[in-house]
């Protein structure tokens, strides 16, 4: 009796201290992903990849995590829960950019060389010759940037040579839209109601706007040099855009359609993403091997975390191994 | 037969350098400690015409102002080489209040592609020193994950390093002499 009590002791004690965020940052340069703990800024792990890790996403309900590795042309499937590597998809193409539908049952992988989306069961990548399995939807020119709707009916890709978001129907894989957007399109995220789509042009330094609902370009605002990776807040009213070329993050108010801030952030800022718990945006820099935590009330740079060579972290690289379990 | 191969593979690798920017960009990071205030190595580094003055590899600067591809005004500037070549550079976007510059790259007989880079200059422990540090971004010069030889990622990254510590070592002489 003594020792149910001590052990339920412990796992509440453990979820309670889980329950906070993680940040998964792929770093390029050093083959490796760091696990960052959100709440101590402490780094808890380093779990080794493939060569050359850029994409990230995570699937909640196995407590995946998926990295491309686009130099080995493979990604690495990580367990959060042990914060090991339990598995490769060898590829013949070079991942980039990669997300997960609503159920996580499919995985999206953008093809950086040869124009495809990539579609994986989730369910059979564990096994050895997984990376021969999918199905494939072709795509305008180099798609980098990918986001499922709310609803999860439709997948939105940011073709960076053809200068468009396509759109492909996740139920029967075709291409169903195609929307002309600025120069070079490459990060993108959805706002925080699901309705607005922002998508960062990376040579006319601005973001497109394109409701979801209309699939129209409803507004287009100029942001700092080169920018990147683009996330939103938890009610969609503020988008945060890195700004690789300025190193600094431009805060757009999504009511007003232009930026209120620019902050000042590590060297060629690259992945962004928002830690809704702590109301903190978190963003890797490249230059600096490093995570800056911004807080979203005062829009300062509160803290920094060392990662290591060429953080990138591309796509949603906050996530939780207690989320999957509550479900 | 070994000719087909190799033109089998190069028709192959084609498409691989089509691209504007490739997925897997290299860095050089070089730093050296300079006796000298931060202030002081900030006014030489901040002039934008003067890299002759401190860079071995530099023979003459030639700086333009006008508006960039987005139709917004920037500094742009030619290195004339002692090697002979020139490189043209735009000033990249740089927060006042640190001292960090850097440039894009926009052309030039460089063996690379994409080319950024920041300097920035820290107090260093010891008193009256600093630490200033060179860090590029970039692709090999085929812009290409398989490369021929000479436009591959060691090429490009020995040509930065060599501009690197030339140029630090530079640096560091000028400040010290006076």
């Amino acid at each position: 009796m003594y020792k149910l009590a001590l052990s339920t002791f412990f796992v509440l004690l453990s979820c309670h201290v889980q329950a906070e965020p993680f940040a998964y940052i792929t770093n390029q340069g050093a083959d490796t992903v760091t696990v960052v703990d959100l709440a101590t800024q402490k780094v808890t792990a380093t779990i080794p990849t493939g060569k050359a890790p850029v994409g990230v996403a995570i699937d909640h309900f196995q407590n995946h995590l998926y990295v491309t590795n686009v130099e080995s042309r493979s990604i690495t499937i990580i367990d959060i829960v042990t914060n090991k590597a339990i598995g490769e998809i060898k590829l013949s193409i070079a991942p980039v950019g990669v997300t997960l539908s609503k159920d996580a049952s499919k995985l999206f992988v953008a093809d950086w060389f040869q124009d495809h989306i990539f579609v994986f069961d989730t369910s059979k990548v564990l096994e050895v010759d997984a990376g021969k399995h999918y199905q494939e939807v072709s795509m305008g020119k180099a798609p980098a940037g990918m986001v499922v709707s709310r609803e999860g009916a439709s997948l939105y890709v940011a073709n960076r040579d053809s200068n468009e978001v396509g759109v492909i129907d996740i139920r029967t894989l075709k291409v169903v839209n195609k929307i002309a957007v600025g120069k070079h399109p490459f990060g993108m995220a959805l706002g925080g109601d699901g309705r607005n789509l922002f998508v960062v042009n990376v040579e006319s330094n601005s973001v497109s706007i394109i409701d979801t609902r209309s699939d129209k370009v409803t507004a287009t605002i100029k942001v700092g040099e080169h920018p990147y990776c683009v996330v939103t807040n938890t009610d969609g009213t503020r988008a945060y855009v890195t700004n690789t070329g300025a190193d600094s993050v431009s805060v757009i108010d999504t009511k007003l359609q232009k930026v209120i801030e620019t902050i000042p952030t590590g060297g060629f800022p690259e992945g962004i993403d928002f830690d809704a718990k702590n109301n903190r945006v978190i963003v890797a820099s490249w230059m600096d091997d490093e995570i800056n935590v911004i807080d979203a009330k005062t829009l300062k740079k509160i803290g920094s975390v060392a990662t290591a060579s060429k953080s990138r972290a591309f796509g949603q690289f906050i996530g939780n191994p207690m989320i999957g379990n509550s479900k | 037969m070994k000719y087909f191969r190799i033109a089998t593979l190069v028709l192959f690798l084609m498409p691989l350098s089509a691209m504007a920017c490739g997925p897997s960009p290299q860095k050089v990071t070089k730093e050296i400690v300079i006796k000298a205030e931060p202030a002081k190595i900030w006014a030489l580094l901040s002039d934008f015409g003067a890299m002759q003055k401190w860079h071995p590899g530099v023979v003459a600067v030639v700086v333009e102002s006008k508006p960039d591809t987005n139709g917004k005004d920037a500094l742009f500037r030619t290195l004339k080489l002692k090697s002979g070549g020139s490189l043209s550079e735009k000033q990249r976007e740089t927060q006042s209040d640190e001292m960090k510059l850097g440039v894009v790259m926009l052309e030039g007989d460089f063996a690379v592609s994409n080319y950024s880079d920041a300097i920035t200059i820290k107090p260093s422990t010891a008193d009256g020193e600093s630490l200033v540090t060179w860090v590029g971004r970039f692709n090999n010069k085929a812009n290409a994950m398989q490369a021929p030889a000479g436009e591959d990622d060691a090429t490009a990254i020995a040509a930065v390093n060599a501009f690197y510590g030339a140029g630090l070592q530079g640096l560091k002489s000028v400040l010290e002499k006076n």
